[in-house]
């Protein structure tokens, strides 16, 4: 992790002293899609695969949450969340076994497409039970979390949890070989690693922590919409992973800040606050890519 | 049962059959090599051997299990290890982490996901690296190794993975002569309950070490046998060599040294990787018409400095192109009258040769048709996908490539490089064959006695820095000088 990222948590744990609702409404934001984009960017650090469809994921996990919840009362929310969970690990898992012949592009075109499936089939698939256009609203909080601050600093101590998980696992042997995957993953298979299998360990833990993410976006939200599911939502993932720097384990949550107080300060200015925010991300891309401009040679 | 056997073994790539009925049988502890000119299909023997292709016909049994399209991993498990001819590694690791990866594959400790020592395996690793001399570098990045040491890693890698069968895939290419020796007392070292199947163009070093020789012709087995009978049949020399071993002899016309502007002019260049400066301030030049050799032992900088010139590499100092400064960036410097024939060759994937011909083409002297011409077996190969040639057909494209922007200069970085005695001479009677019409090249080698009998000037490369300067005939005939540079 970064020297500065510690400061970063810090800052975030401080936002309930300013008082504000809105501040602790961004602070959960940035909580529950620093979750789903780092479950985008560890999927990247262990394979090197790239998903244009973790909103399926991610709206999924609310949409399972909120159906669970609502329909039982808040009392089943912990198995509520575990659901979510396994159901993400589940589809995710059944998902890179069909896709993961493929790489680069068609993995993404692939991970794309199955999103918008499961976006079409909530929208328009299943009104009576997943609510149609409208989603399903009325979800409520978990029981001892009702305070905003409270379910606030919860959803830090999660993130914290889940970022340590992911130091040690990086850090652990396991972890040294996917980091290698990335790199090289013929070599790896060469090695005598079945690369397959890992692969797919790595989309289904990617599949759940993004499914974690979005049962905690509903419990603070209290509500789902299809546009959860979308696949701009997937983008917006996906670039708050590449904001981050994609490998860095601060990735998803480092972009999740910048994105959501990017949009908080630039929508307080002006109406056309997208076109700034585009802006900004060429800008970003930019620099990005010209910090990486020399070409390795060999000595 | 033997320890590797293949049956009628065919594989080909987009039309080109570079297995045409294989038939090998290795027997356990057994040392073989498997030599054959290049493009006799001995990398596609080992892809095959090795799980990566599937033949298109024909069975693969290791240790006298059916393992036909089996995937690479199974093999492995299996007691299978392999290295790749050009280092194939994961550039953000350090040469530790490689060793304790292919240590940790077999390992019960390799499917943990939480942090644990390693300090047993550590030190089984580190055996391994003193074994074949990176101890000292175990810490550092491969990225900034040298190709030779590169290649090392690969061999610890397989050493570390205790294999039951060991292929090698030219495990002297692209190593110092130091690294040689390290290499072969290794190999010679290993226990005999480990087979061992090499590729090598070190033909000594080859019949010196396999207890049998297969020679591979075009796709087929043209001989098996004891090294000294293969050696000896007529059959094998004229394919592997060539029938003529006079070409040897005549040297390039020592013309009178060249005077007049120079054509190329470097001063004080300065390159380097990260934090590692490799070039220290490197001055020379190149004369119209001249045919220049830089020659180092391995990671002295030969690479690091054409890519400099070439302007792939951010530098400081100059580079002057007839009195011009050149701007930076390989763009500028290719439009400007820079080509740069580089390392490894590396094709176009996706290209087929006429296509990565036609990409290069600027109009000038050189047209398709007299690189045709020049190289006809390129003709015979324009419309192969680029990337299935073999290592000698490509480099035969790297070199039209660079021709066919008509430069002023051709940069050459090491083009004999894991090419057979037979397409040296071809290579080389190329060059000699463009210098004599007036091309300028600047060559970087560390074959010398190939950049020797090809170029009229030399510099010496040691450690970043230009050591000796001197016209190529005084070395030929002081072999020691040459020696205490080239070790």
């Amino acid at each position: 992790m970064n020297r500065w990222f510690p400061w970063l948590l810090a800052a975030l744990a401080l936002v309930p002293l300013l008082g504000g609702a809105y501040a602790l409404r961004l602070g959960t934001e940035v909580v529950a899609w620093g979750i789903a984009a780092t479950a985008l960017a560890f999927l990247y650090r262990t394979t090197g695969l790239v998903s244009l469809g973790h909103s399926a994921f991610f709206g999924g996990g609310a949409y399972a949450t909120a159906l669970l919840v609502k329909n039982m009362g808040a009392s089943v929310y912990p198995l509520a969340v575990l659901l979510a969970i396994l159901l993400g690990l589940a589809f995710s898992l059944i998902l890179s076994f069909l896709g993961l012949r493929s790489h680069g592009i068609f993995f993404l075109m692939l991970t794309l497409a199955f999103s918008q499936l499961v976006y079409i089939l909530v929208k328009q698939g299943f009104p009576g039970i997943t609510g149609g256009d409208d989603g399903l609203p009325g979800v409520p909080r978990p029981p001892g979390l009702e305070e905003p601050a409270v379910y606030y600093l919860a959803g830090l101590a999660l993130l914290l949890g889940i970022l340590l998980l992911y130091r040690a696992f990086i850090a652990s042997p396991l972890g040294q070989v996917m980091d290698a995957l990335r790199q090289n993953e013929k070599r790896v298979e060469v090695l005598g690693y079945n690369i397959r299998r890992l692969k797919l360990l790595a989309s289904g833990l990617s599949g759940a922590l993004a499914a974690l993410g979005g049962a905690y976006l509903v419990g603070y939200r209290g509500f789902v919409h299809p546009h959860d599911l979308s696949w701009t939502t997937s983008g917006l993932l996906l670039v708050m992973a590449v904001v981050g720097g994609m490998r860095p384990l601060s990735a998803g949550v480092v972009g999740a800040t910048i994105l959501i107080a990017l949009e908080a300060f630039l929508s307080s200015y002006t109406d056309l606050w997208n076109l700034f925010l585009g802006i900004f991300l060429m800008a970003a891309a930019w620099t990005a890519l010209r910090s990486r401009g020399a070409i390795h040679v060999g000595a | 049962m033997w320890a590797l056997e293949l049956r009628q073994v065919y594989k080909s790539f987009g039309g080109l059959l570079a297995l045409a009925g294989v038939d090998l049988k290795v027997s356990f502890g057994e040392r073989r090599a498997v030599v054959g000119p290049n493009g006799a299909g001995k990398s596609t023997l080992f892809r095959v051997a090795g799980g990566e292709h599937r033949p298109d016909r024909g069975e693969v049994l290791l240790f006298g299990q059916r393992v036909t399209g089996l995937p690479p991993h199974r093999l492995a498990q299996m007691g299978l290890a392999r290295t790749f001819q050009v280092a194939s590694l994961f550039p953000e690791k350090d040469v530790l982490g490689h060793v304790v990866l292919a240590a940790l594959a077999f390992h019960s400790l390799g499917h943990r996901p939480l942090p644990h020592r390693l300090s047993a395996l550590e030190g089984q690793v580190l055996e391994v690296l003193e074994r074949v001399g990176l101890s000292h570098r175990a810490r550092t990045p491969v990225a900034a190794l040298s190709y030779g040491e590169q290649r090392l890693v690969e061999l610890a890698m397989a050493l570390a993975q205790k294999p039951r069968l060991l292929l090698l895939d030219e495990p002297l290419a692209g190593l110092a002569e130091e690294e040689r020796e390290r290499v072969k007392g290794i190999l010679h070292t290993l226990p005999r309950e480990m087979t061992v199947l090499l590729i090598e163009h070190d033909l000594d070093f080859a019949y010196g070490f396999a207890d049998r020789v297969t020679v591979l012709h075009q796709g087929q087995v043209l001989r098996e046998g004891l090294p000294d009978e293969v050696r000896r049949d007529p059959q094998v020399i004229q394919v592997y060599v060539g029938k003529d071993q006079e070409a040897d002899a005549a040297l390039p016309s020592s013309s009178s040294p060249r005077t007049g502007p120079a054509l190329l002019e470097v001063r004080g260049l300065r390159a380097g990787y990260g934090q590692g400066e490799v070039l220290r301030g490197v001055d020379l030049e190149v004369r119209p018409g001249e045919a220049v050799g830089i020659l180092g032992r391995n990671g002295m900088g030969k690479t690091t400095l054409l890519s400099a010139i070439m302007g792939l590499l951010p530098a400081q100092g100059e580079v002057r192109l007839e009195g011009k400064a050149l701007p930076p960036g390989a763009l500028g410097r290719a439009q400007a009258g820079l080509a740069l024939v580089p390392q490894g060759r590396q094709p176009i994937p996706g290209l087929s040769v006429e296509e990565e011909l036609l990409l290069a083409l600027r109009p000038g002297r050189w047209t398709l048709e007299a690189i045709y011409e020049l190289f006809p077996r390129l003709r015979e190969r324009r419309h192969a996908p680029s990337t299935v040639l073999s290592g000698g057909e490509q480099q035969m494209l790297a070199i039209a490539r660079a021709l066919l922007r008509n430069p002023k200069l051709l940069l050459l970085d090491e083009p004999t490089e894991g090419l057979s005695p037979l397409l040296v001479k071809t290579i080389r009677e190329v060059l000699r064959e463009l210098s004599r019409q007036g091309e300028s090249l600047l060559l970087a080698e560390q074959n010398a006695t190939f950049a020797l009998g090809l170029v009229e000037k030399v510099y010496i490369l040691e450690k970043g820095r230009i050591v000796e300067c001197t016209e190529a005939a005084c070395l030929r005939h002081e072999p020691e000088r040459l020696r205490m540079w080239m070790g």
